[in-house]
């Protein structure tokens, strides 16, 4: 089952019951406020996923928009099968390989050196939140899988086994690749305990 | 006994994961595993993703964009393999009784060397083959919208262009057309386009449907009723009428065909360059010509 992120404080929470994913898919075939029901609920996921992957606020709206669009359209193929997220993760996982597809066929190389270098000092790392984008930057210079993982697991909020669907592997597989990711992250990010004593 | 976690020890795989669904569920008391330095990247992670929302404004206005672009569905097949045919397809026995008719039929037509040079020569155009076995269906008639439309891999124009190897064309012929209301990138490779536009007096069925196929997709047509050869842009074309039982499939992939009966009363079939092009539709043959010289 799907894992949400929790509940933001401060935040109001409507305790009536609402309708799941799979109802609302099914009802915004003939209903456009269910599908806008539906955009609501998960825009943010969707934004956040996109967001680490393509390390730019822009992109990552306009990926989120595209993600959308094309499952407004492709609506009637989710048959309810698993968590309409893992689905809308799905069709924005090929949103963002499009993206970075072209990218890497439009930069030029020194623009893509710089990219590929975030490295924030450790000091700036501990004195300064984590942001998505940030994370994204280095998230590219560790192995793509791990860096799917991660970007599934914990910022899409899916489930171990969710993301190996979306991703054709194991629910082992994919414990074993955020772990992986989780590391090199840390190294990448210098935020280890030692840099930090 | 218990044992302190080791502040350097880190967590197991299994263990992270324990502690990232325990973050997202927001439960209480996390495991062990978050005061370890990946455990407490893990939850500096879920914390900046928790923070980072889509810009308000931009997110009213993508609702808007939404609910703008929202039309009602038609309902689509999960798998190209699963397209619904005719209640008779439907029966396994009456299917396999078919198809295996229609085989001995095109056996028996290929075992004769001057037929099989005369269908080589005559009835295969670009990646289409026509196959003259004769399959017993129903009247003539135009093919019913939900036929084309229970089709895989609907997308948007821009999206099947994306995805298509080759630039997807449209006629400018009739003035009226405009854009298909329709579109398939057919999940053969990603190598095949299906562009339909509605008839808007009979919103239920295709005015035109326009496939768009590279050579590395195949067509077999069993048994139309007609073929004639005619011409577009002065190439040889043919033009064939319906019903039909049409196969298409990827050359590299044999064993994921497309079957669909086509009750279409006429479709022209013609090449330019490497790619294949069927017109399915209810017009004359030199008004699907016109069409198909439109294409830009």
């Amino acid at each position: 089952m799907t894992e949400g992120p929790g509940v933001v404080p401060g935040e109001i929470v409507d305790e009536s019951p609402l309708p799941d994913d799979r109802a609302l898919a099914h009802a915004a075939r003939t209903d456009r406020d269910a599908f806008a029901q539906l955009y609501r609920r998960h825009a943010d996921r969707v934004y956040r996923y996109l967001l680490v992957r393509l390390a730019d606020q822009h992109l990552a709206q306009d990926a989120t928009a595209q993600t959308f669009l094309v499952a407004l359209e492709r609506l009637a193929t989710y048959r309810g099968e698993g968590e309409f997220v893992s689905w809308l993760l799905g069709i924005a996982r090929h949103k963002a390989a499009d993206v970075l597809r072209a990218r890497r066929a439009s930069l030029p190389l020194e623009a893509a050196v710089a990219v590929e270098s975030p490295q924030p000092r450790p000091d700036q790392v501990v004195e300064t939140r984590l942001r998505l984008d940030e994370v994204g930057r280095a998230l590219r210079s560790i192995a793509p899988e791990r860096a799917e993982a991660l970007a599934l697991r914990v910022i899409g909020g899916l489930s171990a086994a969710e993301a190996g669907v979306v991703m054709g592997k194991s629910e082992a597989a994919v414990k074993m690749l955020v772990s992986r990711a989780v590391r090199d992250l840390r190294a990448r990010l210098a935020v280890s305990s030692e840099d930090e004593a | 006994m218990s044992q302190e976690p080791a502040m350097f020890d880190q967590p197991s795989p299994d263990e992270l994961d324990t502690l990232i669904g325990a973050r997202l569920r927001g439960t209480g008391d996390l495991p062990d595993a978050a005061i370890r330095p990946d455990g407490a990247l893990a939850l500096a992670l879920l914390d900046a993703a928790e923070k980072s929302r889509l810009d308000t404004a931009y997110s009213a206005t993508l609702e808007e964009r939404l609910r703008a672009a929202w039309r009602p569905q038609p309902r689509v097949s999960r798998s190209i393999l699963r397209i619904p045919l005719p209640t008779w397809t439907r029966r396994p026995r009456a299917l396999a009784a078919a198809i295996l008719l229609v085989l001995a039929l095109l056996g028996a037509l290929l075992a004769v060397p001057q037929t099989r040079a005369a269908i080589a020569a005559l009835l295969h155009i670009g990646s289409v083959t026509i196959i003259p076995t004769a399959p017993t269906l129903g009247a003539n008639e135009p093919t019913p919208l939900p036929s084309i439309l229970d089709l895989a891999g609907q997308t948007t124009l821009a999206d099947a262009q994306r995805h298509t190897p080759f630039h997807i064309r449209l006629p400018n012929y009739p003035a009226d057309l405009g854009a298909p209301q329709y579109v398939f990138a057919q999940d053969m490779d990603g190598k095949a386009v299906v562009l339909v536009w509605v008839d808007p007096q009979h919103p239920d069925r295709a005015r035109l449907a326009l496939n768009e196929l590279s050579s590395d997709i195949y067509v077999y047509k069993f048994a139309p009723q007609v073929v004639q050869e005619t011409q577009v842009h002065g190439q040889r074309a043919l033009w064939t009428t319906g019903p039909y039982l049409l196969q298409i499939g990827s050359v590299s992939d044999q064993h994921n065909a497309l079957r669909r009966l086509v009750t279409a009363s006429h479709t022209l079939i013609w090449t330019e360059g490497n790619i294949t092009y069927r017109l399915e539709s209810d017009v004359s043959l030199e008004e699907a010509v016109h069409i198909a010289e439109s294409l830009h």
